[in-house]
């Protein structure tokens, strides 16, 4: 439709011109706010401003933004790859989220494309490494392991939540080892995803006790 | 009160004619859901499922009348595009070259109940 002085249909009283600048963002599937090439021209209104899309304007900011958004996973895959070099192998880090050998180095070297998942994984895993252990630990089809650990002046901490956030009826029995190692017992039968067979005291009120199932 | 701009009219144009979408304040709030080339078709789609009923009030915009529309979309449609979650959409949009095109301001998820000549919507139904 647009022609170069097509009149604006927003204001009626601007011209649309194409308009080419950088700055102009758009969401896309789970990014929010993927930047548009600063050389994509959209007619806009000389007055008010309006980008107005034409059919063959949409079709060609469908492709644009495609390959913005494939270039934008790649850039993060990458990333976070290289963040996650100190914290764990290549190899163990494609063994442990399922990915065959090698497709992490080929991400590395934008010789794959990721798709969202995987990036979003990857992502999770960078941002926060305490987590690869965690994934090890949910992979296991056991019964899921659970750390009690007492801190002097400050409470419990149970799942790493605070006493106060978390569990305050354990807060509340400090003093008394066989309280307080009860009440864990109590609250991880609650959530009922922990099976505790034994109960392991510290030489020392600050070390960590473990429940193991 | 009546739509300013006539629903057949509009409804006519989107079928026969040519829409436009504003980017920054329609498409800008479709994408993340729909896929750009899948815009234009929902929003024609949405002004065929209005009634007079889902009319809510003239609003002047730049000195440019607009009609506003809240409507609930059938959970087929929703699927359809993939917007099961979203919930009721807000429709702003003018007859902007008579009988040539229709221009949407807005059309997205509703943000706040809206009044209407069929009563109240809720922008999200209790499911």
């Amino acid at each position: 439709m647009t022609n170069e002085l097509e009149l604006c249909p927003a204001c009626d009283v601007g011209h649309l011109r194409p308009l080419a600048k950088s700055g102009r963002r758009m969401p896309l599937k789970q990014i929010p706010d993927l930047e548009i090439p600063s050389s994509f021209a959209i007619p806009t209104c000389d007055r008010c401003d309006a980008e107005i899309l034409g059919d063959t304007e949409l079709a060609s900011l469908d492709t644009v933004m495609k390959s913005a958004y494939a270039n934008a996973l790649s850039s993060k895959s990458e990333h976070a790859i290289r963040d996650l070099n100190e914290a764990i192998h290549q190899r163990e880090l494609e063994r442990l989220i399922g990915v065959s050998a090698g497709y992490v180095s080929k991400l590395k070297n934008a010789q794959a494309e990721p798709g969202g998942p995987i990036t979003a994984l990857l992502m999770l895993l960078a941002d926060e490494p305490r987590l690869i252990e965690r994934l090890r630990e949910l992979w296991s089809t056991k019964r899921t392991f659970v750390e009690v650990i007492r801190i002097p002046e400050q409470g419990f901490r149970f799942g790493g939540l605070s006493s106060s956030e978390a569990v305050p009826s354990v807060a509340r029995s400090e003093g008394s080892h066989l309280a307080w190692a009860c009440e864990p017992l109590n609250l991880a039968r609650l959530t009922g995803n922990v099976s505790v067979r034994e109960i392991t005291p510290g030489p020392s009120t600050s070390e960590p006790m473990a429940l193991v199932g | 009160m009546q739509p300013h701009h006539p629903l057949d009219e509009v409804k006519r144009i989107c079928e026969e004619a040519d829409i436009e979408l504003d980017r920054a304040r329609c498409l800008n709030t479709l994408t993340a859901y729909i896929d750009l080339f899948k815009c234009k078709p929902f929003a024609r789609e949405v002004v065929a499922l209005l009634t007079l009923d889902d009319f809510s009030e003239v609003m002047n915009i730049g000195g440019l009348p607009y009609d506003l529309y809240g409507v609930r979309l059938p959970q087929e449609v929703k699927r359809r595009y993939g917007i099961e979650q979203l919930g009721n959409f807000y429709v702003k949009l003018r007859i902007s070259r008579p009988g040539r095109l229709v221009f949407f301001i807005s059309l997205h998820e509703m943000a706040d109940d809206l009044w209407r000549r069929g009563g109240l919507l809720r922008s999200k139904d209790n499911n």
